[in-house]
């Protein structure tokens, strides 16, 4: 049986400087790459991940620079152009401001009420 | 005699820093002494937690020596539990995320666990009667 793998992605920025990426989102799509049917969903803080609009600052830390800090908005552009379906909290992306702004183009937006229904769909949440 | 179930986590929290990696841990204990397979996948600043040059201390602040003291290390609680699972008839694997040993330098690992990558934990999610995350945040 082929599961259908949820994750849900929470706390963002974590350690992002330095991975240069989202763990989770990194380990979803290391696993999306592995075959697994996976899916997206961005809650809380971490729909700002979903902004199409972003702007990645350089890094300045003592003598070093570090000028490839992530674009989550090209993480989540390419995440949804290899098939993985990407979902963020409506309600959560108005309480951060996001209602006016564009979102990642193929993103969905899903009703805080809706999502312990689409929840269900899956045979294994991961949360992050 | 319960019938013998697959459980696999997937752990973040590196040692010392949380009280979610001693909840992981009861988990795990908890299965294996009921005779449960359990597979634990390490990943971020988990992969310290079996790192072999772990060392008790001393208590300046007790004024206990590190014999009073008693610190525990992650790297002997793993241990026991390996032992556990072999006292107990049931299979006890863990992994390292690779990537994330190397840039921690966190190779050089107490006997028992094996170096891998998000490959194996998908296959264990994909046999397991259950999978747990335990992620930071």
């Amino acid at each position: 049986m082929n599961k259908k793998f949820l994750s849900v992605i929470e706390n963002p920025y974590r350690a992002t400087f330095e991975e240069l990426d989202d763990a989770g989102l990194w380990f979803s799509a290391a696993v999306k790459k592995e075959g697994a049917d996976m899916s997206v969903l961005l809650v809380k803080g971490a729909v700002n991940y979903a902004r199409a609009e972003q702007n990645p600052p350089t890094l300045s830390i003592g003598d070093m620079q570090t000028d490839n800090s992530p674009n989550f908005s090209k993480t989540i552009s390419e995440m949804v152009k290899n098939g993985t379906p990407v979902y963020v909290c409506a309600e959560d992306a108005n309480d951060y401001g996001l209602e006016k702004e564009a979102l990642v183009a193929g993103v969905h937006k899903q009703s805080r009420g809706e999502l312990a229904r689409m929840i269900a769909g899956f045979d294994e949440i991961w949360w992050w | 005699m319960p019938k013998k179930k697959t459980l696999s986590l997937l752990i973040m929290d590196p040692p010392y820093e949380s009280a979610k990696l001693i909840t992981a841990f009861r988990i795990m204990h908890a299965a294996i002494v009921q005779g449960h397979n359990v597979n634990v996948f390490a990943f971020e600043g988990a992969v310290s937690i079996t790192m072999k040059e772990q060392k008790a201390h001393a208590n300046p602040v007790k004024n206990t020596s590190v014999e009073e003291e008693k610190h525990p290390t992650t790297k002997d609680w793993v241990s026991s539990l390996f032992a556990a699972a072999q006292k107990n008839g049931c299979q006890f694997n863990w992994i390292n995320c690779g990537l994330c040993v190397d840039e921690r330098g966190a190779g050089n690992w107490i006997e028992g666990p094996q170096r891998g990558s998000p490959k194996q934990f998908l296959q264990w999610a994909m046999e397991s009667d259950t999978t747990i995350t335990i992620t930071a945040g």
